[in-house]
């Protein structure tokens, strides 16, 4: 990677984090609205559905369950990821039944066998890209 | 609101087109579609542009055509541009501010990347923002809109048994149907085999399921319902323009949903009809980016059961001689997909297909399927999706049989 992107990617996470605390270890950081029980992520001062600011923080997970995935061959220029990676939606679920769903990397090697939707997976402690693997897999 | 009727059409083939300028591009589509409304360059009193990242071409194309001096107005809106462009004419001629109003939409892709051309910002731009914002799920970084509908193949695959052959079939009718269609970019037809060994792309879809990015122009003249007449014996009259907005994130909850629902059920009460009225009286030219794209929208248009895409196209529905053809053209995976040009040019195709005209002889939809017809288009500007539909009737009230 050239140093202008160490820099750039530098300067995202710098800028990303102050803005945003996406994960506290494990979980994500995520809103549930008091008034209409939306959850949204990331994390903000009001609801993304009814733009109440009578919100509380909600974490979720690490146990989700993969709802889809895909694989790419094409390198995003931000982040350093290698090619191919599998990405896919997770679901994090909260008590109530309400979920969030969310787009991240699957740590996964290929031919990417182990990759199955609808199984569970885990949200893994990441900085930029959210970060998941199959349940299961070391 | 006043009848507004769609006249005249022009279309400059979509292909690589490198060696030309936007301009050289929009005239002949200009040219074409006033000759072919019956009109004088001087009778046009406003212009629409639809392009993604054209910036001030408008003006090149008014000035190259003789129209500089009427008011121009360039809509970017990503794929759905030359939907809203002709929206927006519309909305001029019905509410009565002119008469005669001239819509273009064009683009050219081939030479550069999908981050100028999605709003005129470079890719690493789009990027940094994306995450900046956390919006991994846009058009760069993670995901490109193939991922996108990647992913809702593979859900679509797992919720309801579609298989790759499935995806693959709306490729062959794609290209079956563009066979001979000389405004397209792919026009020979392609077998289920040819599709699945094709380039991998993102699992499970491969190369020729995506449309390819084109360079490409089209023109539409629409006029209120007293100049209609007085020009033409064969218009195309617009029932219904509806339009609807969304962010992306609202549709990772349901992968196989695009935001087509609400906005077709609104196109239809506003026309007057049902999905189901389409059957055996209308034909339809919507937004196939992809395969799974196709199947989504003939779910989410009312036209079948939630998970019943497939059996519609395997059951031979949507063919020509269905009982309702789906993307006479080819659509968007054969013609391609110059963005801004898209919605005119699916305008065009119900213009010819209404008139019978002689363009079309080799793809003509029956008879009896031109009563009625739908185009759609949706886009995907950086982090939201939007979506137009028109719903277009060969009389003046909508005759069903």
């Amino acid at each position: 990677m050239g140093i202008v992107m160490k820099l750039v990617n530098w300067w995202l996470l710098r800028g990303f984090q102050k803005k945003n605390k996406l994960m506290f270890d494990e979980k994500l950081n995520c809103i549930l609205c008091n008034d209409c029980r939306n959850i949204s992520f990331p994390p903000k001062d009001y609801c993304d559905k009814c733009q109440s600011s009578n919100v509380s923080q909600l974490l979720l997970g690490p146990i989700g369950k993969l709802m889809s995935y895909t694989i790419s061959y094409i390198a995003p220029l931000v982040g350093n990821v290698k090619v191919p990676y599998p990405y896919g939606v997770a679901r994090f679920f909260n008590e109530e039944g309400g979920f969030i769903d969310v787009l991240g990397l699957i740590d996964s090697k290929a031919p990417f066998n182990d990759i199955e939707i609808d199984k569970d997976i885990h949200l893994l402690r990441s900085r930029m890209y959210l970060k998941f693997k199959m349940e299961g897999n070391q | 609101m006043r009848n507004v009727a769609a006249v005249g059409a022009g279309v400059f083939p979509f292909g690589r087109h490198t060696d030309m300028l936007y301009q050289e591009m929009g005239r002949s589509a200009v040219k074409e579609a006033i000759k072919d409304a019956n009109i004088d360059n001087k009778e046009i009193q406003s212009c629409y542009i639809g392009t993604a990242g054209g910036a001030g071409v408008g003006h090149e194309i008014l000035k190259e055509c003789g129209l500089i001096g009427i008011p121009l107005t360039r809509v970017e809106n990503a794929c759905n541009s030359g939907s809203n462009a002709i929206r927006l004419a519309w909305m001029e001629i019905a509410l009565g501010l002119s008469d005669i109003v001239l819509v273009v939409g064009i683009e050219k892709m081939k030479d550069y990347s999908m981050g100028i051309v999605s709003g005129g910002q470079n890719r690493i731009v789009l990027e940094i923002k994306a995450v900046r914002y956390f919006s991994q799920i846009m058009n760069f970084g993670l995901m490109g809109p193939t991922g996108y509908f990647a992913l809702a193949a593979h859900r679509h695959m797992k919720e309801f048994g579609t298989s790759k052959e499935d995806l693959a079939r709306v490729v062959v009718k794609s290209r079956k149907n563009a066979v001979g269609n000389t405004d397209a970019e792919y026009q020979k037809s392609m077998t289920i085999d040819e599709v699945l060994k094709d380039k991998m792309i993102n699992p499970p879809l491969t190369r020729c399921q995506c449309t390819p990015k084109s360079d490409g122009a089209a023109a539409v003249i629409l006029m209120s319902e007293d100049f209609a007449k007085k020009h033409t014996d064969t218009p195309a009259w617009i029932k219904a323009s509806t339009m609807t907005s969304s962010y992306i994130t609202d549709y990772l909850s349901d992968l196989t949903a695009m935001p087509n629902i609400k906005v077709s059920r609104q196109a239809y009460k506003m026309a007057g009809i049902e999905a189901k009225d389409f059957y055996k009286n209308g034909f339809a030219e919507i937004h196939d980016c992809f395969s799974i794209s196709e199947i989504l929208h003939y779910e989410d248009l009312g036209w079948c059961d939630k998970g019943q895409g497939p059996k519609m196209l395997n059951d031979g529905v949507t063919e020509m001689d269905g009982d309702l053809p789906i993307n006479p053209s080819g659509g968007l995976l054969s013609c391609g997909h110059p963005l801004g040009a898209t919605g005119v040019r699916q305008v065009t195709e119900v213009i010819y297909q209404m008139r019978k005209d002689k363009k079309v002889a080799k793809r003509q939809v029956p008879d009896d399927n031109l009563n009625i017809a739908l185009t759609h288009t949706m886009g995907q500007p950086v982090l939201g999706f939007t979506s137009g539909i028109h719903i277009f009737s060969r009389d003046l009230d909508i005759k069903l049989k």
